[in-house]
């Protein structure tokens, strides 16, 4: 009965707590019997794996298991030391192309005049129909615009004003940042597309540099 | 907090920065030739006082129709902007000066017309070589090149010549073939940015006959066979510069200052033949300052 109870308790893992009645003799018994299975004996060498299909399956999977976890844990360190990929948008911003297509403007010249002569070709080749000019001579004799308007919410960004103009005047500039609440404010017209020509005026002025002619 | 201060300072700057910058028309002009034509505008600045201001506004006029093919990205946007410049051409020629656009180079445009007799077919000819060539994306063949610079580049020196009182046969025989020189010169020098202009500068028949495919030149790869290419085509415009050159006793010297651009294209024949004629080279993007002192010392002996 004592022998039965030494059994139970190896087979439970505690090495630490025998019971104190076990005595060397009965030690030396069980060693010395082997692997037989003699009821009362206690089988101490190592046990064969099962190798059945389903032990293998389990232990495979098992092991995976493991090791994914560590590496996750691998990878999620990693990116605490590594610098973000995300900005700081409102604080900081990204690079942008010079071809970047944004809010428009209405250039002048360096001399302060505006550049627009009302040939309104922009008109002509906006595929939205956003643009709506009106022009008449002025006390000088030159032809300008009275009505410069861009229905912002109509306009698709597609550039043509831009290619289209054969002065350089209306410009898609780099400002990207002019939501607004209501759906009136998108309504330029030719006084808030000039402010914006000043506003920006050195951001596309060095946009639309080059070298030299190529062709 | 950063980008309010940036704005704050954007905005005290402008004001100042507009205010150095040039009032008049000839100013601006000055300065869009100077942006975009360097060498050329280095060379125009040693011409004398009248002729000056007129090679100032035919080469700004060039920049205006030549820089449209670049520009837009639809052939009929593209040929619209050239029939406005068309149109200023006809209002130059006229005699008021409200017609004409209020553009600066169209009003130094119309000085220069009025100033010395400009014969308006060489106008003519600039922008009708640029309305055939808006969606051309590369030459059939080198003699087809050569036609295209011709018609875009002698003609401005017909133009520059007529500024300069000079009317002479063999002037402008030399400046057709220093105008052809400059014309390829200008399309080799292009190679580099072939995606950014979407435009192939070698012609058709000799990238065949070197196996170089459109791809290899878009995507800048530099080999053995584009550099014979390029040596073809560059030994092209050697050819037309030395023919140039062999007629200098011939041209009147109040003409040869004009021809002075010649130097520019030596400068770069010489640079490319020192790199093996690789023309996606790193040394030839920069700009040397070497040609200054040659070209002020021809321009001393009156030569090109």
């Amino acid at each position: 009965m004592q022998s039965l109870k030494l059994f139970n308790l190896a087979r439970n893992g505690s090495h630490f707590v025998r019971p104190f009645s076990v005595s060397a003799g009965a030690m030396q018994k069980a060693t010395a019997s082997g692997p037989s299975a003699t009821p009362g004996y206690v089988y101490v060498n190592d046990k064969e794996p099962s190798m059945d299909m389903n032990a293998i399956t389990d232990r495979a999977a098992q092991t995976l298991f493991w090791t994914e976890l560590v590496r996750g844990f691998g990878v999620t360190l990693a990116h605490i030391f590594k610098e973000p990929a995300t900005i700081n948008y409102p604080f900081e911003k990204g690079p942008l192309s010079p071809r970047f297509r944004g809010e428009h403007a209405l250039r002048r010249y360096p001399s302060g005049e505006e550049r627009c002569i009302a040939c309104k070709l922009c008109e002509a080749i906006c595929p939205a129909q956003a643009i709506t000019i009106e022009a008449e001579e002025r006390a000088d004799g030159s032809r300008r615009t009275t009505r410069y308007d861009i229905d912002m919410t109509k306009c698709i960004y597609c550039g043509f004003c831009q290619e289209a103009c054969p002065v350089d005047a209306i410009v898609e500039g780099p400002n990207f940042e002019f939501s607004t609440e209501t759906h009136e404010e998108l309504l330029y017209n030719k006084e808030k597309l000039l402010n914006n020509g000043d506003k920006w005026e050195s951001e596309i002025a060095s946009n639309i540099h080059a070298d030299h002619l190529y062709r | 907090m950063n980008i309010l201060n940036h704005n704050f300072l954007r905005q005290s700057l402008r004001p100042q920065f507009i205010k150095c910058r040039s009032k008049s028309s000839f100013d601006y002009c000055v300065e869009s030739v100077r942006n975009n034509d360097y060498e050329n505008f280095v060379c125009t600045l040693l011409l004398k006082n009248t002729s000056r201001a007129i090679a100032m506004a035919v080469r700004g006029f060039n920049i205006e129709v030549s820089r449209v093919a670049e520009q837009t990205s639809q052939p009929s946007i593209g040929l619209m902007r050239l029939k406005f410049w068309e149109d200023t051409i006809d209002k130059c020629y006229q005699k008021d000066i409200k017609n004409v656009p209020q553009h600066p180079i169209a009003i130094e445009l119309f000085k220069a017309v009025h100033n010395r007799k400009l014969t308006k077919r060489y106008f003519n000819n600039l922008v009708k070589s640029r309305v055939d060539n808006v969606n051309n994306r590369i030459f059939k063949t080198i003699d087809e090149m050569e036609k295209y610079s011709e018609q875009t580049v002698s003609n401005i020196y017909y133009l520059i010549l007529e500024g300069n009182g000079v009317r002479n046969v063999h002037a402008d025989h030399a400046a057709s073939h220093i105008g052809k020189a400059q014309g390829i010169v200008q399309q080799l020098r292009s190679i580099p940015i072939a995606r950014k202009i979407n435009f192939i500068a070698i012609p058709q028949d000799v990238l065949t006959k070197h196996n170089v495919s459109h791809e290899d030149i878009l995507r800048s790869k530099a080999s053995e066979a584009l550099n014979e290419c390029t040596f073809e085509v560059a030994s092209r415009a050697h050819q037309h510069l030395v023919k140039a050159r062999n007629l200098l006793k011939d041209v009147p010297i109040e003409g040869r200052s004009t021809l002075l651009p010649a130097t520019a294209v030596e400068n770069y024949l010489n640079r490319l033949q020192n790199v093996q004629h690789n023309p996606l080279h790193a040394s030839l993007q920069h700009r040397a300052w070497i040609w200054l002192p040659k070209l002020y010392y021809k321009s001393l002996k009156n030569e090109y």
